[in-house]
């Protein structure tokens, strides 16, 4: 693999696993939030 | 009961495995409740079984990786004072690649490293890296062979004892470097 | 028989707020200002070429990574000394994020070692170092998930915390303290008046990136522990609320 394609790699790889721990929370916050009533959800 | 349904449609969700309603204990707790509800034992199994495996990779590193910390290398020069010491062993050798030292073997290099006043001939098999090349800083794997050490690893070092021992290298790099963004 | 309401038909995210999106518009537009800046505008360096691309991720993504530690430490001790929930839920959201951008350190520092010191890995002092701290932190994690008491979880979670920290500065100065293949001080550790000048915005473009990153996440992964004990919680009273029922019909 060239230069090129390890910084590819780098930057690439970063800011998918970045998205997808980001995708993860979201979808488990989800579920979560379906079974705790709207009043403990303070933030909203 | 219901409760399993609106948890568990989804199977692969983190949350029906950790809530795992369907599993639920309904006998009637005693003491405070706990953190993990849900099928405890098999939950613990993992967590605990996941602890044990962290436990001994630390166990594993330590030993292994800070026995020989504080000798990752030996320089040139301390590698030729113990060289009765260090033969037949296997260990790193510091330092720079001397000057019109580069010969291209059938099976790789030979070329001098120098460090501190010591000189030793380097026979390596295989292709050097990239960045190899004259003055530059490297690590070699491999043994002594006789007064010449027989290497077949070469690790380019990156340290700030590079911009002080070569200047002239950081022009050069500099002004290539301009000329490739200019090209 | 009992059934838990269907949620409610939602889009909207549940674990966002305000302050949240604006910070998740910030770090979007930041990723795209770094690459722009940290894989175009910059020049290649005078030393390292065209690879100090790689360290545009791999510094800013280890002080994220300390600062998420630091603050899981702190977390830890004001929650010994508050023992409320918040400061617990805090330290474990940090440590995990900590854990993700830590991972990642790794992932472009091997990359980074196969094109400049010709290897993936080597057991030399700073890399071991980075390996027991990264362990450290998945044992912490790992902990957090033996099932017990929550004030026992809590409170020995917390103890651990505050004692990985003390891997920061060992792994910080492993190159000074021994000898290695790893650089003595990353170029970005001093601000160095030779290197130029994009360079050392993207340096700190990337750093302001990576920790606005780091407080988005936190927020939405301490809404979700937070979410995720009260509905654990939830679960546990219809359980035992179900059982209380079961045991009224069948009395005689």
């Amino acid at each position: 693999m060239s230069t090129t394609g390890y910084i590819a790699a780098a930057w690439f790889g970063t800011f998918a696993a970045v998205a997808a721990y980001a995708a993860w929370i979201i979808r488990r916050s989800r579920r979560a939030a379906a079974l705790v009533p709207e009043e403990d959800q303070r933030w909203m | 009961m219901d409760v399993n349904e609106s948890l568990t449609d989804d199977p692969e969700s983190s949350d029906a495995a950790e809530i795992a309603p369907s599993s639920l204990d309904l006998t009637p707790r005693t003491g405070q409740h706990t953190a993990a509800s849900g099928h405890r034992s098999l939950r613990a199994v993992f967590a605990i079984g996941a602890v044990v495996v962290v436990v001994l990779a630390l166990v594993a590193v330590l030993f292994t990786g800070l026995r020989d910390a504080s000798t990752f290398f030996y320089n040139v020069d301390e590698a030729a004072d113990r060289r009765e010491d260090l033969a037949g062993e296997r260990f790193r050798m510091q330092g720079n690649v001397v000057p019109d030292s580069v010969v291209t073997t059938e099976s790789g290099v030979s070329f001098v490293i120098s460090y501190g006043g010591a000189e030793v001939p380097v026979d390596h098999v295989g292709d050097p890296p990239e960045l190899f090349g004259p003055k530059i800083p490297v690590v070699l794997e491999g043994t002594f062979v006789g007064n010449r050490f027989a290497s077949d690893e070469i690790l380019i070092r990156h340290d700030n004892a590079y911009d002080e021992a070569n200047p002239e290298r950081i022009q050069e790099a500099e002004r290539d470097a301009q000329q490739g963004v200019a090209g | 028989m009992s059934v838990i309401a269907p949620p409610p038909p939602t889009i909207r995210p549940t674990t966002s707020s305000r302050a949240t999106r604006v910070l998740g518009v910030l770090s979007i537009v930041g990723i795209v200002a770094l690459a722009v800046f940290g894989l175009f505008i910059t020049p290649p360096d005078a030393e390292l070429g065209e690879t100090i691309r790689i360290l545009y991720m791999h510094v800013p993504t280890v002080s994220a990574a300390y600062v998420a530690f630091v603050v899981t430490a702190v977390a830890s001790v004001a929650y010994l000394w508050k023992r409320t929930e918040f400061w617990d839920l805090l330290a474990a959201s940090s440590a995990e994020i900590g854990v993700l951008f830590f991972a990642l350190t790794i992932f472009n520092g091997m990359l980074w070692g196969k094109i400049t010191w010709g290897v993936f890995w080597r057991w030399e002092p700073r890399l071991t170092t980075t390996t027991v701290l990264f362990l450290t932190y998945l044992g912490y994690l790992a902990v957090r998930r033996i099932p017990a008491t929550v004030s026992t979880r809590a409170t020995v979670s917390a103890v651990i915390g505050i004692l990985a920290v003390v891997n920061i500065p060992i792994t910080h100065k492993a190159v000074d303290w021994w000898r290695g293949l790893h650089q003595e001080k990353t170029i970005f550790g001093t601000v160095d008046p030779e290197m130029q000048g994009t360079q050392l915005f993207t340096a700190y473009l990337g750093l302001t990136v990576f920790l606005l990153l780091f407080l988005w996440l936190l927020i939405h992964r301490f809404r979700l522990a937070w979410l995720s004990e009260r509905a654990e919680e939830r679960v546990l009273d219809r359980a035992i609320a179900d059982r209380r029922a079961e045991s009224v019909e069948e009395a005689p």
